[in-house]
């Protein structure tokens, strides 16, 4: 069965802008390496969670997949067709399928237009609705992510940031896609109103038999909506699996590292010897270290982890890690 | 638990903010004690009154358009209100200081690190610039930032967003001050950085005996780090107590409700099926601070006309346990 | 559609009183402009050799020049001028600078040599620039329309430009990419009415520099014939004789001023009124 969507090898470079003088004199431009070969996949009706700290390049995948960013090499293919080089005449029916959340409610919406017309906009470009008709469905969109029909022609500004994100799921769910593309879409609100939102999107998901990309860093958020976990670092995916397995049996050790960060609300559950304090920083995405890119802080690297990099280990069907030395 | 003195000691708080629309309440009637040796956290959402609180000590509140309408704020028995602008910047970063979210936007760019806790350090003690500078080495080692005299000349964007907060924690330190405030300091960092800093606050707590306010919204980084605990809503208190005994078993439908809707990573995972968050339904309101009766009657569950009409005062509910509800005997005993 | 000219006006103009009292005088100039031949008591190009030099008083308001044509009646007529240079002017180069800007901001190779034609533009000082194209064209109210509009259309594609480029990173445009928008309906859906606020201010300033550099231009002779009644031209005339009769001068540089100062104001009102400060709240 193929899966909806399908990345593999994504690679994406920003390139430093160099001084003129630089630029005479030929010295190439140095590169953030934001994506470094990626690879993943996602079936129909299932939420992958994606997740990793700043700088891992998971928001770029993301933006990479929905075209906002020109991937430099890779395929991406939805429902088998590779969309990664698709001029934007050809492209653009096949944004249908693939729809997003951002993670700035504002930001996202034009300020000067109403959020109906908001919502509008996919049907429009899609759908042959208008007018009337067009007016009513975007009104019983309205309803289903929780807001009123009266609040149609209302502008962006007078709504709060949970309502507004609403108007965003609603604008995505409208021209009815296989694949939504979240981009940490809670992570701008309140915990109270956070809850409102994913319990939102797990019924819409359930409702209408989506797809979700969930990226995000907040593990605790990951865990509760998704089936399947891909843990990010600098640039590469280090861990995939199911859910349960990624979270109680992490195999790679930052995973590891990144889920003993976490608080723990319950005192009893908590084990502060187990914590694993990473020590040093983040490398610069502009120079990788060599061979593993974790070796530098890994409290389990040994001399081939800086010279090799790690084969792909498959330690239980679907859960895979990068790692010379799997948990 | 030994004897520990109150150092801050903020009375019967109130702020107002004065706005084109009117005027809003941000901060009604809160009180708090803090003691040294102690990490107190103070614990809300956006309009919760938190940071204003928090500002308010310090008395950084910008006046206008905000201003302390009543209530005492005692630094070691002194009323902060009651000093001049002179006395006010001697109290502030030598007795008491502050961290912010934000690391990047709270350092001048253009100034090295070593400048900018430099100044600080001349301006409460004085020195020349040998002294200076290796008090400056001293405090960066404090907080354990490496290399500390290769990084006194660096400017902020030279380090990373972790070791920002670092420098922000060591420019607080920096004059010994028993009171440290620290709002939202690890919001916008990421979780391995984060258990890093809130690690090191805990240890300058047990190293200094420093007493330190936490302000946030993240209950987990409450419960992993802090003593005693406030819970703001609408600008007012709605409970108080140890953090253990709270976060088992809370005793407000705020607290409840606030618990239930974040996902938990130590939550049993429910199998395939994927269990819905508690939800409060809802909005904070803006007004919810004016309102006469309990201000988070218009979501809770529990809530009649009274609960409306009269606003709750805060009652033992429990071992130096307070709550702010008409019915927090009808909550059902939590289970962990 | 645009949220800062919602309801409430009445609560709008009291709020921002610059922008009110601005308009209102020049809405008045604007009529008097207009109702010249009605307004002006006199024919302005009557000469009365017998009445020259008069000082202001109950039927010369602001006196007579050296020919004895009533001033008042010349600054009537000349504000005709006035306002219409600083419209058309205004309204033209408003829409090449929009035009142009928007090819600028998207197309970068076009961006690249348009730029470099426009900061060549600007380098030149636009009273010279204007001379040097009115000596070409000759003196008229066509060729000085010309020269000042080639003077300011740099300016406003370099707005333009800047905040297109601004508003191509906007998540609400990769909003409307996503959701299947085509480019040419992004531009004129969500990039166009977002520009509105800028240029509407933007027009205030050129409309004020445009009456400005026509006055300039005239005081010095290479602006309209000197038959045509225009402030520069009056004040020119009456330079010779200011000592006898400041009045010539003085009040068509009045006029000038208040004009001038009401149309900044008109656009630092507007400015303000656009600020999503004061269309943010509900």
């Amino acid at each position: 069965m193929t899966a909806l969507l399908e990345v593999a090898g994504l690679v994406k470079r920003f390139a430093h802008s160099r001084s003129l003088i630089d630029r005479v004199r030929g010295k190439p431009a140095g590169a953030v390496q934001a994506v470094s070969g990626v690879s993943l996949s996602i079936a129909a009706n299932e939420t992958l969670g994606l997740v990793g700290e700043s700088g891992c390049g998971k928001s770029t995948v993301g933006r990479c997949i929905l075209r906002l960013e020109q991937p430099d090499a890779g395929t991406i293919r939805l429902g088998g067709e590779d969309i990664s080089q698709l001029a934007e005449p050809r492209l653009r029916p096949l944004r249908r399928k693939l729809q997003v959340v951002f993670q700035d409610p504002f930001a996202s919406l034009n300020p000067r237009r109403t959020v109906g017309e908001a919502v509008a906009e996919p049907l429009r470009n899609f759908t042959d609705l208008r007018g009337a008709a067009l007016r009513d469905e975007v009104a019983r969109l309205f309803e289903r992510v929780g807001l009123r029909r009266d609040q149609i022609d209302r502008f962006p500004h007078e709504f709060s940031g949970g309502q507004r994100q609403r108007i965003g799921i609603a604008r995505a769910i409208g021209p009815r896609p296989d694949l939504i593309i979240l981009d940490e879409p809670v992570s701008a609100l309140d915990v109270s109103i956070q809850a409102q939102v994913v319990n939102l999107l797990m019924d819409l998901q359930d409702e209408f038999r989506l797809s979700y990309l969930f990226i995000a860093h907040d593990l605790a958020v990951v865990r509760h909506i998704s089936q399947r976990v891909a843990v990010m670092y600098l640039g590469q995916i280090v861990e995939t699996g199911p859910r349960d397995a990624v979270f109680s049996h992490p195999r790679h050790p930052y995973t590891a590292a990144l889920l003993s960060a976490a608080p723990i609300l319950d005192p009893a559950k908590r084990n502060a010897a187990e914590r694993i304090i990473l020590t040093g920083d983040l490398p610069s995405p502009s120079n990788p270290p060599s061979g593993c890119r974790f070796h530098t802080r890994c409290p389990y690297a040994q001399a081939i982890c800086s010279t090799t990099v790690p084969p792909t280990v498959e330690s239980s069907p679907g859960h895979i890690a990068a790692c010379h030395f799997p948990l | 638990m030994s004897e520990r003195q109150p150092l801050l000691v903020i009375d019967s708080l109130a702020v107002e903010f004065h706005g084109r629309d009117g005027t809003t309440c941000a901060v009604d009637d809160v009180s708090l004690t803090l003691h040294a040796g102690e990490i107190l956290a103070l614990v809300g959402e956006s309009g919760s009154g938190k940071s204003v609180t928090s500002l308010a000590a310090l008395r950084l509140i910008p006046d206008p358009p905000g201003k302390i309408v009543s209530g005492t704020i005692l630094l070691d028995g002194v009323d902060l209100a009651s000093l001049d602008d002179r006395a006010l910047r001697r109290v502030r970063g030598k007795d008491m200081a502050m961290i912010f979210q934000d690391p990047m936007s709270s350092l001048n760019p253009v100034l090295t690190i070593g400048q900018q806790i430099g100044e600080a350090i001349r301006l409460h003690e004085g020195g020349g610039d040998e002294a200076v500078r290796a008090r400056i080495i001293e405090v960066l080692e404090l907080v354990r930032i490496p290399q500390a005299d290769m990084r006194i000349d660096q400017y902020p964007h030279q380090l990373s967003g972790g070791m920002r907060q670092r420098v922000m924690i060591a420019m607080a330190l920096s004059c010994g001050p028993r009171v440290l405030i620290a709002d939202e300091p690890t919001t916008a960092l990421d979780v391995t950085i984060q258990a890093q800093i809130l690690a090191l606050l805990r240890d300058l707590r047990e190293r200094l005996g420093m007493a330190i306010l936490l302000i946030t919204h993240d209950l987990g980084v409450v419960a992993e780090n802090a003593d005693r605990v406030i819970v703001l809503y609408g600008g007012r208190k709605v409970e108080q107590g140890p953090v253990d005994s709270l976060i088992r078993n809370p005793r407000h439908p705020y607290t409840r409700g606030l618990l239930g809707s974040m996902p938990h990573l130590d939550s049993a995972l429910s199998g395939d099926k994927r269990a819905r968050l508690v939800e409060i339904p809802g909005a904070v309101p803006s007004n919810a601070g004016s309102l006469p009766g309990c201000g988070f009657a218009a979501r809770c569950e529990l809530a009649d006309a009274h609960c409306r009409t009269h606003r709750p005062p805060l009652t033992d509910v429990g071992p130096d346990r307070l709550s702010a509800c008409w019915k927090h005997d009808q909550l059902p005993e939590a289970q962990p | 559609m645009s949220a800062g000219v919602s309801a409430g006006t009445l609560q709008l103009m009291q709020r921002h009183r610059g922008a009110t009292i601005g308009a209102g005088v020049l809405a008045m100039m604007a009529l008097a402009a207009i109702a010249a031949p009605l307004i002006a008591p006199l024919d302005p190009q009557v000469i009365a050799p017998f009445d020259r030099l008069q000082d202001p008083d109950g039927r010369y308001w602001f006196g007579t020049d050296q020919i004895g044509r009533d001033v008042f009646s010349l600054t009537v007529y000349g504000a005709r001028v006035s306002m219409t240079v600083g419209c058309v002017v205004a309204l033209i180069s408003i829409f090449s600078g929009l035009v142009l800007g928007l090819l600028a901001g998207f197309i970068s190779w076009v961006d690249g040599v348009l730029m470099r034609v426009m900061d060549g533009l600007m380098a030149i000082p636009s009273i010279l620039l204007a001379i040097a194209l009115v000596a070409i064209s000759g003196p008229s109210i066509r060729s000085i329309v010309i020269a000042i509009t080639i003077a300011e259309v740099p300016r406003v594609t370099r707005l333009v430009r800047g905040q297109v480029i601004s508003l191509r990173g906007q998540l609400f445009i990769e909003a409307a990419t996503t959701a299947g928008t085509s480019v040419p309906v992004i531009l004129y859906r969500h990039i166009v009415p977002n520009l509105l606020a800028p240029l509407l201010v933007q027009a205030s300033y050129v409309f004020a520099a445009a009456v400005m550099t026509e006055a300039v231009l005239s005081f010095i002779g290479a602006g309209v014939p000197p038959e045509t009644p225009s402030w520069g031209n009056i004040i020119s005339e009456g330079r010779t004789v200011f000592q006898l009769a400041p009045h010539i001068v003085l009040f068509p540089s009045l006029v000038l001023s208040v004009m001038v100062l009401s149309v900044n104001i008109l656009g630092d009102g507007l400015r303000d009124a656009f600020d999503p400060r004061f269309t943010g709240r509900g």
